[in-house]
């Protein structure tokens, strides 16, 4: 789980200097942006409408 | 439904062809709220293609339920999708659910769910319209739609909501509520269903009162039994109840459920009762979908004025405490609304709709003490003229400043929102209300006046555009006041927190305008403020008017404001 973790930083940190420059994200980038928030929520709980 | 293009060609659209995709993340509860407004689009149009996103923890115990109207039903696990050695394999996996969910073609797709995962996955959806939060292709936040502004506005950031979530999914559709028949008490049968849990603490009692309430009903009446139902996670706690001293003479006429039945058998329990108790929790829009009688006791942070059960004939106690509701992250060590509903009267009106099957301010006047009364807010659903949950106060009591502002949005957003007026008496102002409503209005005329300065500077850009020789600096200095304006407007927040629901609204309209160009932008922006003026007009005339009626009635004097707008 840890690796891909780290793969996950990586990968975000790559998106991070994408977005600066103003490049589009690739559905390669949102499908570890859906995994980042999935994996964020696991930890916080799933959202609820409040 | 015709349309009719620039070429004076008319062809028809028939609804039944298309096929939504609809987004639901959140927990049972939203769920089941989410299935009962599809009904009523399913009853609409038969044939239409329905799917459903839906978290596979929370939509697998309803599954049979859900296919009933759905013709997809597409399930999001984290664990499935996960490959803890493999970013690569995991990415593979999020491909196949959303190629899966892209194989037909997807004409709309409504995301109900305002969580960030929702978000992201709404970008991956194809759609040619997308309705809720979604991501553009830099990741930027977006959300469209006027009633999904207005969800991420109001039920995101605050309590004053004065819709039921099932109405708000109902107007995103674009249905009205064709399918919900009254909840009624069912004769036949001799049980009460209790469902004493909830998602959390704060929303429940402690086990005490429920024993209390269980030993009385009981006692008192030779002829009632009593189910519980609940989820494995709550079986210690009910057997902590059920093996309760008091209740020990009692075990056979107690049927202990929790943790025995799916959800599916769950809703056949609360049909076959003759009636339902519980707090706010996916067990209560059960009964709702069951159409049973419900009694609810509203507590911690929940808000009854939006996840009631979506049924008329239910009664709502809400407590009067000051905190109430609080939100999630609220520390509170004495729960102070939890003993603010006396459990005597829990007993008292479920024994009344026990017997009678109804329950009426005289009634409730007659049986309980004055001291268990005051501290309450009690409720009784039903739908107005636009099939729009509503509630009735059965105590008339007087409004407090918080309920008068909701009573006064509902009127004003039904009417900015979907252009539909709904009849309604003068609210009842206390002496203290009254005050609060007398500022409130001071504050709305700076709110008014800060839109009417965004529409000068709006103008003012579009003007300095069209002009024979644009100068930049110009345009740069008044979008800097527009700046100004966006922060200003929130300042008035402290000083009058109870109009954050415009405040938020209305910046949410101008965070997600839709335009190609500066030009496009600014007439948004121009039109977005001059409906914040709109607006403020209309819960300004509608507040001055709810005053003069609270002097006529009163002969009392409150201080106006001077300025009319």
């Amino acid at each position: 789980m840890e690796e891909l973790k780290i793969e996950i930083m990586q990968k975000l940190k790559e998106m991070r200097e994408k977005e600066s420059s103003g490049q589009q994200l690739s559905v390669n980038d949102s499908q570890v942006l859906l995994l980042a928030a999935l994996l964020e929520e696991s930890y916080n709980g799933e959202s609820t409408t409040k | 439904m015709e349309k009719v293009l620039q070429n004076k060609e008319v062809f028809t659209i028939d609804p039944n062809e298309k096929t939504i995709c609809i987004l639901q993340l959140t927990r049972i509860g939203d769920l089941i709220q989410t299935l009962q407004s599809v009904r009523n689009l399913r009853d609409q149009f038969p044939r239409m293609n329905l799917k459903l996103v839906a978290r596979k923890s929370f939509a697998m115990p309803m599954l049979d339920i859900l296919k009933e109207l759905f013709n997809e039903v597409h399930l999001l696990s984290l664990s499935d999708i996960i490959n803890p050695s493999s970013l690569t394999d995991t990415t593979t996996n999020i491909s196949r659910l959303v190629k899966n969910i892209n194989t037909s073609h997807n004409d709309l797709l409504v995301n109900l769910s305002f969580s960030k995962p929702s978000g992201y996955l709404a970008s991956l959806i194809n759609a040619d319209h997308k309705m809720g939060i979604n991501r553009d292709s830099l990741a930027e936040q977006q959300i469209p739609d006027k009633w999904s502004q207005f969800i991420f506005s109001n039920i995101m950031t605050g309590d004053q909501n004065p819709f039921a979530l099932v109405d708000i999914f109902n107007n995103i559709f674009g249905v009205k509520n064709y399918s919900t028949a009254p909840s009624t008490v069912n004769y036949n049968s001799k049980t009460v269903t209790i469902h004493p849990f909830s998602s959390s603490d704060k929303k429940n009692w402690n086990t005490n009162k429920w024993s209390e309430i269980i030993y009385k009903l009981l006692k008192n009446s030779d002829d009632i039994e009593i189910n519980i139902i609940g989820s494995k996670a709550e079986r210690n706690i009910a057997t902590a109840l059920c093996n309760t001293p008091i209740l020990k003479s009692f075990t056979h006429r107690l049927n202990n459920y929790v943790g025995t039945t799916t959800i599916t058998e769950s809703l056949d329990i609360i049909k076959q009762s003759r009636l339902f108790i519980g707090h706010d929790s996916m067990a209560s829009h059960l009964a709702s979908l069951a159409q049973r009688t419900s009694l609810i006791i509203a507590l911690g942070t929940v808000r009854p004025h939006e996840t009631s059960p979506y049924s008329e004939g239910n009664y709502i106690l809400v407590p009067k405490s000051s905190c109430f509701p609080c939100t999630p992250d609220t520390l509170c060590q004495f729960k102070q609304c939890h003993a603010d509903i006396p459990y005597q009267l829990v007993y008292s009106m479920a024994h009344t709709l026990f017997k009678t099957g109804e329950i009426d301010s005289s009634v409730l006047e007659k049986d309980n003490s004055i001291f268990h009364l005051n501290s309450v807010l009690i409720y009784k659903t039903y739908f107005n003229e636009h099939a729009m949950l509503k509630f009735d106060n059965l105590l008339q009591s007087r409004s407090s400043i918080k309920e008068v502002m909701r009573q006064l949005y509902r009127i004003t957003w039904l009417f900015y929102l979907s252009g539909k007026e709904e009849k309604n008496s003068f609210i009842d102002l206390t002496a203290e209300s009254a005050n609060e409503l007398s500022k409130i209005m001071s504050n709305l005329q700076h709110l008014y006046e800060l839109s009417e300065f965004g529409q000068k500077y709006s103008r003012y850009i579009l003007e300095e555009i069209s002009s024979e020789t644009p100068q930049l600096q110009k345009i740069k200095e008044f979008s800097q006041k527009i700046d100004e304006i966006e922060e200003l407007s929130k300042l008035v927040l402290k000083t009058a927190p109870l109009l954050s629901p415009f405040i938020h609204y209305f910046s949410t309209v101008r965070g997600n305008l839709n335009g190609k160009n500066i030009v496009e932008l600014t007439e948004q922006t121009f039109l977005s403020f001059s409906d914040t003026s709109v607006v403020i007009s209309v819960i300004y005339e509608l507040s001055e008017k709810t005053l003069a009626e609270y002097r006529l009635k009163t002969n009392k004097t409150v201080s106006s404001p001077v300025t009319e707008i």
